[in-house]
Order: C-alpha cells, then structure tokens, then sequence
C-alpha cells in the first residue's frame, strides 16, 4: 500500500471512501459501507457512511442517539478544540457520548451522504489519530472509484457497485455490476509459489472457467489476456443457457508485493473497458 | 423428563475472547517433526460405541486401536510448532503474517480455519 502524505500514514479507499490512517492500523470491512480500523488486533475506529435522500438534522440527530446508545449530544457550535478541524471540513458534526464524546455523524449536504463513526480506544493518541483519519476522508462522486487496502490498488469506472466480495488466505475477490457488465477482481497470493505449480495461463483459465476462448495473449512476462467474442448464433446459444457470451480478462504478475492480480469482465454486449485501466498504477 | 430436555447450547467465543486464548497439544495425540521440517500426528479416532459393540461382536481378531493419521504441509507445521502452551492465537496469527507475507486478516482466516480444523478433531485444545 502506498504510504501518504508522510511516511507515518498510508491510504485506504473503500467504496467511494479515501482517508489516511496509521500505518500500525488494519481495516476490515464487515459490511460493504461500514470499515473498523484495529491496531494489534485492538479496535481503534469505525465508520459506516450512508445515502439519504433528505437530510434532516432531527433525523441525524435521532440516527446518532440510535448510534452512540446516548442522548447526549454536542451541537455543532459546541465541539471540542479537538474536533474543530473535522467540523470545519464537512456540512454539519455532531457528536454523543457519555463521559467521553466519541461518537459522531456528520455529512456532505450536496452529495445527500452521512457518515456515522465512533472512536472504539479511548485513549488520548487512539483519539488524536481517529480525529486526523476522519478529518482526511474524502469521497469519490460520480468519478471513478479508487479501491486501495491490503497491499494492492485499483481503480472501477464510474457507476461500478460493488455486488459481493469475500477475503480467504491467499485469495481476495471483490465483484461488481454495471447494467450488463459483471466485474470480478482477484488478488491471489503469494505468486512464486502459485507460479511453481501453475502457468499464468493456466490461473486465468481456472479463474475464467469458460470454454471456447477464442483468442488470447501475452502482452509480457507478467501479463496474459483472454477474450471471447463469439458470433450471432453462439451468442444466441450463450443467452439461452443464461450465461455472458462476451469475456475479456487478464491476469497481471506484481513482483513487487508477490501477488497475482487478475479482472474478468463479462457481458451480454461487447466489452468497451480496457482491464489495463483497472490495475493501473497509483501514485 | 430427560428425552424431552433440550440441549443447552454453549455461548459461542467471541472474537476478542478466541484471540487471547492459548492453544495445546491434547495429551493423546502422538506428533513427530520429519526430516523435512513437516509435522506427522498419529492419533486415536474415537468411534461411536454403538459401532464399536458390533465390530467386537463380529470380529473374531482382537480388539485394536484405531488411529488416524495426518501430515501438515509447512504453513501447517510451524503453527503446530508455536502450539505449546505459551503462545496465544493472537502471536501465532502474527508470526504467520510476519513468516508468509500474508496480510494480517489473511493469517487471521487461516490460522482461525486451521485451529478449527484441529480442534474439531481433538488434536489441540484452547485455554
């Protein structure tokens, strides 16, 4: 993962979310909108964001006592000097507690987007890195999405949403919709010793688990692709067993963080997306 | 009536409370470390006795032990080696994301998996 404005943050993006958060800290994501940040296996933060149609703030304020299980709510004019930073960059904060206020919402206004969080360590640096980490969020609109965490980055095209993803050893699989167009990114690790046993060629084979390819090619040592275009009436014969007739996929070699990097896009229409956008580099 | 008595479930683990627990070794498994590096186990699998009435009952031979035998692979093999007792789940899933490359949450998936694997089994038993 790339490490951020110094050496001491790295970056992680998450469905539309970007912050910047300690490099001691690990995220999962239990839900697709929800991230709880643990350091040393200890929970730190946790963030949840969601659409709204309206923003009311009785209603934000009644979503933060649901929230914080508390009815005691600082207004926005009242923060702590700590919080001041956070307040200044979003549309509204508010935050709930009872000894200590560690719970809070706030929201863009335009974007009709909330964001609850509550700070899970109480301790004054757990809370002085929550309150940098929540003051760097920013969020991807009508853009196209940067994903970033574990040890590997890509970017989707606007409109992409995540459908399912699922993390096992050594395999991370995140899969996205758009119309049509069904969006599957692996992570396979670690790639020397998948590489011992099995070709390239033979990984994207398996991930793709389709017949009848009808082209495929190496761009280099480190890339291989595999396309099916099949014509009218296969196409026909595609449809009628419910499956994507047109695949394009490919499979990258990353020797830089051991990993094996692959998309497979599948389509009833022709695939316009050049897979190369996906994985390209972030700096 | 003791047929009608519903069997009372045991409160599942927590994931902070499996974190800090301490595996070891059950005292019936017999384990040996190859040449290689890789962990044999050889341990006693324990049938039904209902089963066991009637192979005795039909069985001319003598009644014998009848064990089960594993081999680990290496990723396997050195978290049989840090089960001894001392180390809790938490290192054991560090030392494995140190030894590996994985990330943390990938160790954390395959050592969870695995010691489920084991204590299903009987072989390990968590403190």
């Amino acid at each position: 993962m790339s490490k951020a404005n110094n050496s001491r943050t790295k970056t992680l993006a998450w469905n539309g979310v970007k912050l910047y958060i300690p490099n001691s800290w690990d995220s999962r994501f239990p839900k697709n909108q929800h991230i709880i940040f643990e350091k040393d296996f200890t929970p730190q933060l946790q963030l949840r964001w969601e659409k709204t149609k309206r923003i009311n703030p009785n209603d934000l304020r009644k979503k933060l006592i649901d929230f914080s299980n508390t009815s005691c709510i600082l207004e926005a004019d009242t923060l702590p000097a700590a919080w001041s930073e956070v307040r200044g960059k979003f549309d509204l904060l508010l935050l709930a507690g009872k000894d200590n206020f560690t719970s809070g919402i706030f929201y863009y206004k335009k974007q009709k987007l909330i964001f609850l969080f509550e700070v899970l360590n109480n301790n004054s640096s757990a809370l002085k890195d929550s309150v940098k980490s929540i003051t760097s969020l920013s969020y991807s609109f009508q853009s196209d999405t940067l994903w970033q965490f574990q040890d590997f980055s890509f970017i989707t095209p606007y409109r992409f949403t995540l459908e399912n993803y699922s993390f096992a050893a050594g395999l991370t699989h995140l899969s996205f919709k758009q119309a049509d167009l069904t969006c599957h990114i692996c992570r396979l690790g670690p790639a020397d010793q998948r590489l011992e046993q099995q070709s390239l060629e033979s990984i994207l084979e398996t991930l793709v688990s389709a017949k009848a390819v009808l082209s495929c090619g190496q761009g280099n040592d480190n890339t291989y692709s595999l396309k099916r275009e099949p014509s009218v009436w296969q196409q026909i014969k595609y449809r009628l067993r419910r499956q994507h007739p047109f695949i394009l996929a490919e499979i990258y070699h990353d020797e830089q963080y051991n990993n094996l990097l692959a998309v497979v896009l599948s389509s009833r229409q022709p695939i316009t997306i050049e897979p190369a956008h996906i994985f390209k580099k972030i700096e | 009536m003791k047929f009608f008595e519903q069997k009372t479930k045991q409160a599942a683990i927590t994931r902070p409370e499996a974190l800090v627990c301490v595996p070891h070794h059950s005292s019936s498994v017999y384990w040996s470390e190859r040449e290689d590096g890789t962990i044999f186990i050889e341990y006693k699998l324990d049938l039904k006795p209902f089963f066991v009435s009637i192979v005795r009952k039909f069985s001319k031979q003598p009644e014998r032990k009848i064990t089960k035998k594993l081999q680990l692979d290496e990723t396997g093999s050195s978290v049989w080696k840090m089960i001894d007792g001392r180390n809790d789940v938490k290192s054991i899933i560090k030392a494995v994301s140190e030894n590996s490359g994985l990330t943390m949450q990938e160790a954390e998936i395959s050592v969870t998996t695995f010691l489920r694997e084991l204590g299903r089994r009987g072989l390990i038993q968590l403190q």
